[in-house]
């Protein structure tokens, strides 16, 4: 079966590991994206990225989509390398179309996604050729809120909140505390949201490759919604 | 200025902290709830228990780096099944011992960067704790602490578990299953104060040969 995608084969594999050059090559992610933030609220779950994809200090792509919509109830997002990104979006898409090809009601959860994504994401880490991505895989897992985190190293948990990149260091503190004054149970959509523009609003004041045109998901009981939105 | 270039890591700590005492009749086996990163100082998680149910009324507490941790939960679950279809009972503690033995050798050229307590009931109806290091060399013993605040726990139970360093120790009661709760209670709470990769929860899993009973108990979060 050939492949379009062929996430398992690293670098060495294609050109026969010859030279030293080899294992530098995925050493460091070339164009990048910047943090992603998520959490829960009482329906589901709210995550967002910024649209921009950066080439060292040059800000090469401004509108460029860091999301993977799977289904109406799955979604994740990542920041890192872009090319690894449309490796695995390639991928994944290719998995959801044989799905609908086969037809036999068995779709992508998120938990299955966020499962899959930890093992390749250990696997190529393991070979010491990663795919240099952080992701967040949210969405709604049997009618409840889902959000999980994979890294690059092939780390894997779940929480209410999750951030990747700059994100980890201020935006995390900013839902979880929020989270835990109200209770996921008392976040309403209009306030998550919020919370996660307000994140994003500091990511761009602060992160020299965050942007300020952001795009939010929105996965709840209503299905997955998208905005594109533009900071002030 | 190219020697020093930063090559890509394939490790990294996740914190968690554990511990493991074994009774005559009873294991308790302890760890904290908290998932890090520990060269950048984020907490990932607040609520990611370090103990994983094996089957059997056995218990691993594993800590280290996050991405092995969960590579090798799913290498003893798989084992562990395959025993089972094969010879229709589940793995005894000391099989099961020998097992993680094997499993952590078979990585010594690229380690699994995990610190693992195996804690069940042996065949005599006897506590029996087992202690690892990343590579696989282990011994059973009775009281062990392992994971980022183990230089904080295990003097604690150096002192209260196995008695030493008394002026009169004089003869001590017997061990139970709840003063060994209290102990772990105790000296967790210690160790997420002075260590800052502690904290957030502590779980507690009590295998007697009625099964495996769990206690939360909730620790600083700062």
């Amino acid at each position: 079966r050939s492949s379009q995608a062929d996430y398992h084969r690293t670098a060495s594999d294609v050109h026969g590991g010859t030279t030293n050059m080899i294992d530098e090559m995925s050493a460091r992610p070339i164009a990048t994206g910047s943090s992603v933030v998520g959490m829960h609220f009482k329906n589901g779950v709210v995550m967002a990225s910024d649209c921009r994809i950066s080439y060292g200090s040059l800000s090469r792509y401004r509108d460029f989509t860091r999301f993977i919509k799977v289904n109406s109830d799955t979604v994740c997002v990542c920041n890192g390398d872009s090319a690894d990104f449309q490796l695995l979006e390639r991928t994944i898409l290719e998995q959801v179309r044989s799905d609908e090809i086969e037809n036999d009601g068995i779709q992508y959860s998120p938990i299955k996604l966020h499962n899959w994504l930890t093992c390749v994401l250990y696997n190529r880490r393991t070979r010491i050729d990663p795919l240099w991505n952080n992701f967040l895989v949210g969405g709604l897992q049997d009618g409840k809120p889902y959000l999980g985190m994979s890294t690059m190293l092939g780390q894997s948990w779940t929480a209410p909140y999750g951030a990747t990149g700059f994100g980890k260091h201020m935006s995390i503190g900013k839902m979880r505390d929020f989270i835990e004054k109200h209770g996921v149970e008392n976040i309403t959509e209009e306030m998550a949201v919020k919370i996660i523009t307000e994140c994003m609003q500091q990511l761009y004041y602060r992160s020299t490759d965050a942007a300020n045109e952001i795009e939010i998901y929105v996965v709840s009981g209503d299905g997955c919604k998208s905005e594109k939105t533009t900071l002030p | 200025f190219l020697m020093s270039k930063s090559r890509f890591n394939p490790y990294e700590g996740n914190g968690g902290t554990t511990a493991g005492v074994a009774g005559d009749d009873f294991v308790v086996m302890a760890s904290d709830t908290r998932l890090c990163e520990e060269s950048t100082y984020v907490v990932s998680s607040r609520n990611y228990p370090h103990l994983y149910d094996l089957g059997n009324s056995s218990v691993l507490a594993a800590a280290g780096f996050n991405g092995d941790v969960i590579q090798l939960i799913k290498l003893l679950y798989i084992h562990g099944r395959r025993y089972l279809y094969q010879f229709n009972k589940e793995m005894s503690i000391t099989a099961r011992a020998s097992l993680l033995e094997r499993v952590l050798y078979q990585h010594r050229g690229f380690p699994l960067y995990v610190g693992n307590l195996l804690g069940g009931m042996d065949e005599e109806g006897r506590g029996a704790l087992f202690s690892y290091d990343p590579v696989g060399s282990y011994e059973r013993i009775s009281y062990i602490a392992d994971g980022s605040a183990a230089a904080i726990v295990l003097p604690f139970l150096h002192n209260q578990v196995g008695l030493r360093n008394m002026a009169d120790a004089g003869a001590a009661p017997r061990l139970t299953k709840e003063r060994t709760v209290q102990i772990l209670k105790d000296i967790f709470v210690s160790a997420a104060e002075w260590d800052i990769h502690c904290g957030d929860s502590l779980l507690i899993k009590m295998i007697t040969k009625e099964g495996v009973a769990e206690e939360t108990m909730a620790l600083r979060t700062d």
